[in-house]
């Protein structure tokens, strides 16, 4: 059971919904994947446009909602955006996101600070998207940080674990859940962050953009349990020769 | 924004685009009027989040800038 704030998930496996081809499609995902809680952009609305109701099937899968800052470029939008999240769905909840970089959408360290500071002391649940860097993530943790949720690799590319080795650093040092997120491209990939002792980890672009988002979301989903179960269960030792499993002596009685 | 009611036509913008109102309404009721969703929507009036508990209290004024967000797919 994985406990966030004053919530538990029983499972492991969070998504996005953003890049699906439809938004039936996405709901169907979301729900082969097992997820419990889900993320959530904002945005100004169209008024010309017809007002798809999302949250209204998403809340009938019982999932949780999580709204991001995606789209603001420094702490102070950010800030101002967790309000409007508060506004909107009222939940305190928010996953922090400040990226002004729109190549590689690379989060910014100083402003995340300074954001989930301010954000921390006004009652939020503060989950931030940052790099996989273990100073940071422990002095967002300093300051009252729910979790940290590190990247694999830049948002979308579905190049998996790139930051491995700094990954296995923030895992070690950790006293808050740590949600590997962002570019996660495949369930071997998953299952490896969560062998490395992972507390969950954040999937969208891979499912999305997969030729059949159900199955692969079913992927997912088994990948992650079989990940933390490896986990639990302790991996073995990794050595550098071989070591034989089984007797190469007394072969039918021969000595040779 | 405040609770006088003058009766004559404002302009506003809302969510970027300019719109002319026959006399001061609250945002409520712009809302319906401009056939907006009124669920799980967050509205800033000149860069302020307006609480929903002010909905009703407040009133648009000439030249007020009024957006309203929703929450949409995304990672």
């Amino acid at each position: 059971m994985l406990t966030i704030s004053d919530h538990q998930f029983t499972s492991r496996l969070f998504t996005g919904t953003g890049k699906f081809s439809h938004q039936d499609i996405m709901l169907a995902a979301i729900a082969q994947s097992q997820s419990q809680l889900v993320t959530l952009a904002m945005k100004r609305i169209d008024l010309h446009a017809n007002h798809d109701n999302l949250l209204a099937p998403l809340q009938s899968l019982g999932v949780k909602l999580m709204p991001n800052t995606a789209g603001a470029r420094n702490a102070k939008e950010a800030i101002f955006a967790a309000h409007l999240a508060y506004e909107m769905l009222g939940t305190k909840w928010i996953k922090l996101e400040i990226h002004p970089d729109p190549k590689y959408l690379m989060p910014d360290p100083i402003e995340t600070l300074l954001a989930a500071k301010q954000l921390c002391d006004d009652g939020f649940v503060v989950l931030p998207y940052v790099h996989a860097d273990p100073v940071l993530c422990r002095r967002l943790e300093d300051v009252g940080c729910a979790a940290v949720m590190p990247l694999g690799s830049p948002i979308g590319s579905n190049q998996g674990l790139a930051t491995e080795t700094f990954l296995n650093i923030i895992i070690e040092q950790a006293q808050v859940p740590v949600i590997i997120d962002a570019g996660i491209g495949s369930p071997s990939q998953a299952c490896r962050a969560m062998e490395m002792g992972a507390d969950a980890v954040l999937v969208n672009t891979a499912i999305a953009s997969s030729a059949q988002p159900e199955k692969m979301a079913q992927c997912f989903a088994q990948a992650v349990i079989a990940g933390r179960q490896a986990y639990e269960a302790g991996l073995g030792r990794v050595n550098r020769q071989a070591l034989a499993t089984s007797p190469l002596t007394g072969f039918l009685g021969l000595n040779v | 924004m405040n609770v006088n009611q003058p009766s004559q036509s404002i302009n506003v913008m809302i969510n970027g685009v300019a719109e002319t109102l026959k006399g001061h309404v609250i945002i409520s009721e712009l809302l319906i009027l401009k056939q907006l969703p009124i669920n799980a929507v967050a509205i800033v009036v000149n860069d302020e989040v307006l609480p929903r508990s002010r909905w009703n209290h407040v009133m648009c004024q000439h030249d007020d800038s009024i957006c309203v967000f929703s929450a949409v797919a995304g990672g």
